[in-house]
């Protein structure tokens, strides 16, 4: 069929000959460009400041946490992922400034769509979506973090850093139209800023 | 929109009937209006050309009333940025937040941008106001339904103001905790998050909730209930309002004994001799053990209707010679005749309260007697031994017969002067046991007959007069002679027994030892209902679901029937034991008609502001 | 000088407390200075009790309302409401008691006329009250004295147990069948007790706190019980009125104010001084010839007319009349009768701020206009006076003293506060836009330069 073809088209060698060489030239131009392919997973792709990867729950400077356990990034969440018990800090036992403090904070990457709606309620900036991606696990148990996995390291304490995540070390970023490269907004906690109070008389 | 209302009504009443929302802080529908929070302000004419409060001023004929004129919304819009001036705005950590008027009103009827920049003043916080109740005094706005509360509802004025102007906190009075039993409605009182549970403190959002309304499990007034429930766990009880019992106010017991609900440590599974076991080896166990012995049953005081009738079954059938026990029963007899319900208490001209301390045993019915006679004006007469809490009634007529003369006192009470007008409702229990029960009650008949009263006999067990109308109700001292027992609920064994079955929710110290051991469905998860003091059946809406293998009480008597070999024990579901138990007992015929399941609620977060 | 202007000297004045300037007439203080006219004797002397005892045999109830009605007296305290008609408000026949209550808080800044009488005739106060409650059917009257008045307590004391002892007060007072008595409750030191109802709340030993009305005093007061309020200088021209009549009463005054008022005048005045004066009299007479005007070499600047609570007035307010209605048409109001003075050394945000403050202090927590909006008005304040003012503080001031005024408030602390920013602004807004926008007070600057 494909001979018979050819013969009713009625090319002759020149023609075949100038069609190979076109495509050869296309090969060799190709051959000759910078190579763009990245070696995954030995080399990464720099991703924007904004990109929205695994999930953060930070800290203050001193060391407490920011997390209030209030809950706004659940009713947040159009995919139900998150799940905070909160429970109530005492002077023996304080875990974040404030009365309130989350106990338990997880969250199902699984079931995550990274919308980062999580982000934005939160009214204190505990929960941020990090630049990391890489979050493959061979059993759905694994994927449900806890807030031991979230949390940032304690600055107080010397910990080993999360994998992926180095604690001052911005993330690699990439300027582009919409993209900014101005640092987060740095957020004053009003419950534990105490310069602007007025005592009682 | 014009409408037409009873003569005094109030003119936020009034809105309500045309569905036009006037924000309100310190009005409060059971509460004498103050018009302290001005928030309610509205433009009437003809009047004077100034906002007018809605909540103190009485609708009259051809009034008209303007809310949305320039002037009263710009006047509500100041309230409220009056409000938010030194309102720490810690929202996202109040347990309030999200069923929060002050939340709602200022999204609705607030200034979209804020205008203050001053520095807040701040107060400690939280302070502990009781074992059961935190107080937040930097989110309080001052409208003073706490201390109203306890001054016209409670009588007891536990709760004042201190300090004065902006510096102007609530305080309990000289810093002592609360202890009234009424204490926990302020908090559904407080518009704002300054009166908060610390049972429920930080358990969950409001947002985050389901919630039913049910019947408080907890005595035998029979309050109406919402319980809130969150991942399968019972997180609050609030009050759910009926003007016929109680008026939207609960008890503490009512709300905070809730807890053993979650507790870790709630019986699941069957035990025999102490070993795990399956419903059918624990049953086989606890028939064996009863078998050919003097069976003595011991009953919680909230057992439901559709269990006592069907255990009225079993002690009609094999069970014959069993003796049956009541936790907290009174020993007051069944009601002859016509008894007073607790709504018609607020057209009783006098009230005589006889061998009872209401607050103890009925709180609610307390609140209603306070309602009647402070602000109904009906007479109070007491015939009790002791000091009670009713006394704070200036002019209560008090007569403290010795332990044991009551029934004397209340003849001598034929013909008094403050009887004189009626109708006369006549409320007596039964002196926790100090008193000769039947002299006690053929008195207070008389003095019925002598003053043209209805009488309303005070029972303490929630489900007693349930009982009472199967026959059911016998005392703990009952089981004394018996050698094989059922403990359901928290009773102690006798002596002398020798086979014990407890059945219960969550382990008790009297059930140390006892040879099976049934976990018991609670209030939050079974299917039933109450029969209350006055007679009024209610239905029980489980908020919780029974996860196997815990099962429901009445589904394991019937059981126990079809294994005692009883015909028609293989009921299809619960609906079918209420419609048998409905034609068999007079008492219980209401239960031929239970209601309709309740629409899934509206999530409280889009929800209207609950007033 | 006019004939019925009486001569300030006189052997029996020497002792007076207090200045007495000249006045055409002299209802009130006609008796004032005599020795020992704070006692019973000297008071019958000179026809003490001779009004009671016509009202109580020679009159009916009704009749006595009737010549208060005709008087055309109008309340002292401030609100200026006639005295006649709040008689004829308290129900008749209605069984139970009812109750005469005085109201002698008199702790309006710039007010001192309920002091003066009551240390210079207690019993003209005592004869008012009594006939009061004759006439309402009262037997039991409260003199609700202000904490801090205690030589004005012991005269009141003193006088009410002559009066016990003579039989006046008591089961037969005159020898009939109509019990009488007063009491006298001290308060313990706020403002806010002034106001009728708060008045009520902390007699009866509550929280002071004005009630919501309606209901009035008149048909739910003390206790529960039907209740006139009355202020103590009101129910002083009461003896007056039922000796004379109403109708001659009537023929001081001008408009629909009657009779002759106490004004009190302090501040940057030369003579300052409580003056009887005829309701009618410029402020002119009133403050720079009866009271001396202010100091040599400063100028007047502006005057309260009513106490503080009263919306201040600029110099032009001297031509005001002190009738009512009068000065209610100049945009303040006659009040008390608290005239305070500042001259043009004062500045007036400094002034604003300093009367706010006493505002602020002294709401009562109730209601929350005045509870938040006077401390944040205040606190606008400190951050204009510290210089740190802007155009976001000429606004914030305009938002608060609006939503004070006007029926926000429960009672009328509010609506002075807001009177205080609103009439200082009103009438001296250069000064507020010098401070809030260029940092700088040009009264302190000409003060400083004067005195440099």
């Amino acid at each position: 069929m494909a001979e018979g073809q050819s013969d009713k088209g009625g090319h002759n060698v020149i023609q075949d000959v100038a069609a190979l060489a076109t495509g050869m030239r296309t090969t060799l131009g190709e051959f000759f460009r910078p190579v763009v392919t990245t070696q995954y997973p030995e080399e990464k792709s720099p991703r924007s400041e904004r990109y929205r990867g695994r999930h953060y729950l930070r800290r203050y400077e001193n060391g407490l946490e920011r997390c209030i356990g209030c809950e706004l990034c659940a009713a947040a969440c159009p995919v139900g992922c998150i799940l905070v018990i909160a429970a109530e800090n005492t002077e023996e036992h304080r875990v974040s400034p404030g009365e309130r403090y989350a106990k338990v904070y997880e969250i199902n990457m699984l079931r995550c769509i990274f919308c980062g709606y999580c982000e934005d309620a939160c009214p204190v900036q505990a929960i941020v979506l990090g630049p990391e991606y890489e979050m493959a696990d061979v059993t759905r148990e694994r994927f449900v973090f806890t807030k031991e996995m979230l949390l940032e390291p304690n600055p107080a304490e010397e910990r080993p850093l999360i994998a992926g995540f180095a604690a001052g070390e911005p993330a690699p970023t990439v300027e582009g139209p919409g993209m900014t490269d101005q640092p987060r907004p740095t957020f004053d906690h009003r419950l534990i800023d105490t310069a602007d109070t007025v005592e009682r008389s | 929109m014009s409408v037409t209302v009873p003569r005094g009504t109030l003119l936020v009443e009034a809105a309500k009937l045309v569905k036009v929302e006037v924000p309100v802080f310190c009005y409060h529908h059971k509460l004498d209006p103050v018009g302290a929070c001005r928030l309610c302000l509205v433009e009437i004419s003809p009047g004077p050309p100034k906002p007018t409060t809605a909540c103190t001023t009485p609708a009259a004929e051809g009034m008209v009333v303007k809310t949305d004129t320039p002037l009263a919304v710009g006047a509500r819009a100041d309230i409220l940025e009056y409000e938010l001036v030194n309102h720490p705005l810690d929202c996202p950590v109040c347990d309030k937040g999200g069923e929060c008027p002050l939340q709602d009103y200022t999204f609705r009827h607030g200034y979209p941008t804020s205008r203050i920049d001053a520095p807040r003043l701040h107060f400690k916080k939280p302070i502990p106001l009781s074992e059961k109740i935190a107080l937040d005094r930097e989110r309080c706005v001052l409208c003073y339904r706490c201390t109203r509360y306890y001054d016209e509802i409670t009588w007891s004025q536990e709760l004042t103001t201190d300090e004065r102007g902006v510096h102007s906190y609530i305080t309990s009075q000289f810093d002592q905790p609360l202890k009234s039993v009424f204490s926990g409605n302020i908090i559904d009182l407080c518009p704002v998050g300054a009166l908060t549970s610390r049972v429920w403190r930080f358990e969950s959002r409001p947002w985050d909730m389901d919630h039913v309304p049910s019947v408080c499990s907890r005595c035998a007034v029979g309050c109406n209930v919402t319980l809130w429930k969150r991942r399968h766990q019972l997180v609050r009880v609030t009050s759910h309002e009926n003007d016929e019992i109680d008026e939207g106010w609960i008890c503490d017991r009512g709300r905070f004994e809730y807890t053993h609900v979650n507790s870790p440590d709630r019986l699941k599974v069957p035990l025999v001799a102490g070993a795990e076991a399956t419903w059918e080896a624990a049953l086989t166990a606890l028939l064996e053990g009863v078998q050919g012995r003097k069976l003595g049953i011991f009953l919680p005081q909230d057992i439901t209707n559709e269990e006592l009738f069907l255990l009225r079954r079993l002690v009609d059938g094999p069970w014959q010679d069993a003796r049956v026990a009541l936790e907290r029963r009174t020993l007051l007899a069944p009601p002859q005749g016509e008894t007073l319900p607790i709504k018609d208490l607020d057209g009783c001209k006098a009230i005589v309260v006889i061998a009872c301390d209401t607050a103890d045993d009925v709180p609610i019915v307390n609140l209603r007697v306070k309602k009647a006679v402070s602000k109904l004006g009906a007479k109070l007469l007491v015939v009790h031994p002791g000091h009670l809490d009713l006394d704070r009634w200036p002019d209560t007529f008090h007569v403290r017969p010795n332990p044991g003369e009551t029934a004397e006192a209340v003849r001598r009470l034929i013909g008094h002067e403050l009887l004189q007008e009626g109708p006369v409702g006549i409320l007596y229990g039964d002196g926790h046991g100090a008193e000769d029960v039947d002299a006690l009650t053929q008195a207070v008949v008389d003095l019925a007959e002598a003053v043209g009263g209805r009488v309303m006999p005070l029972y303490r067990a929630t489900n007693e007069r349930g009982a009472l109308g199967v026959r059911l109700a016998g005392r703990q001292e009952d089981l004394e002679g018996c050698d094989a027992v059922i403990l359901w609920g928290p009773g102690r064994p006798p002596a002398s027994a020798r086979f014990v079955a407890a059945w219960d929710s969550v382990p008790r110290p009297e059930h140390e030892g006892a040879d099976v051991v049934l976990p018991s469905a609670t209030f939050a998860e079974t299917q039933g209902s109450y029969t209350n003091l006055e007679g009024r059946v209610q239905f029980l809406r489980p908020v919780l679901p029974v996860t196997p293998p815990l099962r429901e009480g009445w589904d394991v008597l019937c059981e126990l029937g079809q294994r005692l070999g009883m015909p028609d024990m293989d009921y299809l579901g619960i609906f079918h034991v209420q419609r048998q138990a409905s034609r068999a007992v007079e008492l219980f015929a209401p239960l031929a008609d239970p209601p309709a399941p309740v629409p899934n609620p509206t999530p409280v977060l889009y929800g209207p502001a609950r007033p | 000088m006019p004939d019925n202007v009486r001569p300030q000297s006189g052997d029996s004045r020497r002792d007076l407390r207090g200045s007495y300037g000249p006045a055409r007439h002299h209802l009130l203080t006609s008796l004032f200075g005599i020795e020992g006219l704070h006692t019973l004797s000297v008071y019958r002397d000179r026809g003490g009790y001779s009004s009671l005892r016509k009202a109580m045999f020679e009159m009916a109830p009704e009749d006595i309302t009737a010549e208060v009605k005709a008087s055309g007296l109008r309340g002292r305290g401030g609100a200026g409401f006639p005295t006649g008609t709040k008689w004829g408000f308290i129900p008749k026949g209605v069984p139970g008691p009812k109750y005469v209550v005085v109201n002698g808080d008199e702790a309006e800044p710039g007010t001192t006329k309920d002091r003066y009488i009551m240390e210079n005739s207690p019993h003209m106060l005592l004869e008012g009250i009594l006939i009061a409650c004759y006439a309402i059917g009262a037997h039991q009257a409260w003199i609700y004295l202000r904490g801090e008045y205690d030589g004005p307590f012991g005269m009141l004391m003193a006088a009410i147990a002559e009066l016990r002892a003579e039989g006046i007060l008591g089961d037969r007072p005159l020898e009939r069948d109509y019990p009488l008595d007063i009491q006298i409750y001290r308060g313990h030191g706020a403002y806010i007790c002034g106001e009728e109802t708060a008045l009520l709340e902390s007699l009866e030993g509550k929280r002071a706190q004005p009630r919501a009305r309606p209901p009035f005093p008149a048909v739910k007061g003390a206790w529960g019980r039907p209740t006139l309020i009355n202020n103590v200088e009101t129910l002083s021209n009461v003896p007056w009125i039922v000796a004379h009549g109403g109708a001659e009463y009537a023929k001081f005054g001008l408009g629909t104010a009657k009779g002759t008022r106490l004004v009190s005048v302090s501040g940057n005045v030369q003579n300052p001084g409580v003056f009887e004066i005829e309701l009618g009299t410029s402020f002119r007479e009133v403050i720079m010839e009866m009271a001396g005007g202010p100091p040599p070499g400063r100028r007047m600047k502006a005057f309260w007319p009513g106490g503080c609570s009263a919306p201040v007035l600029p110099e032009w307010g001297l031509d005001v009349s002190t009738d009512l209605d009068e000065v209610a048409r100049a945009g303040s109001m006659a009040g008390s009768g608290g005239v305070i003075v500042m001259d043009d050394s004062h500045c007036m945000v400094r002034a604003a701020r300093r009367l706010l403050q006493f505002y602020a202090h002294e709401s009562c927590g109730k209601c929350t206009p005045c509870r938040v909006g006077g401390n944040w008005a205040l606190r606008t304040y400190d951050r204009v006076l510290e210089g740190q003012g802007s155009e976001v503080e000429l606004g914030t001031f305009d938002a608060i003293q609006e939503s004070l005024q006007n029926g926000r408030c429960l009672c009328a602390l509010g609506d002075s506060a807001g009177f205080v920013i609103a009439s200082t602004m009103k009438h001296f807004r250069s000064e507020y836009e010098e401070h809030c926008l260029e940092h700088r007070c040009s009264v302190e600057e000409q003060v400083v330069a004067a005195s440099a």
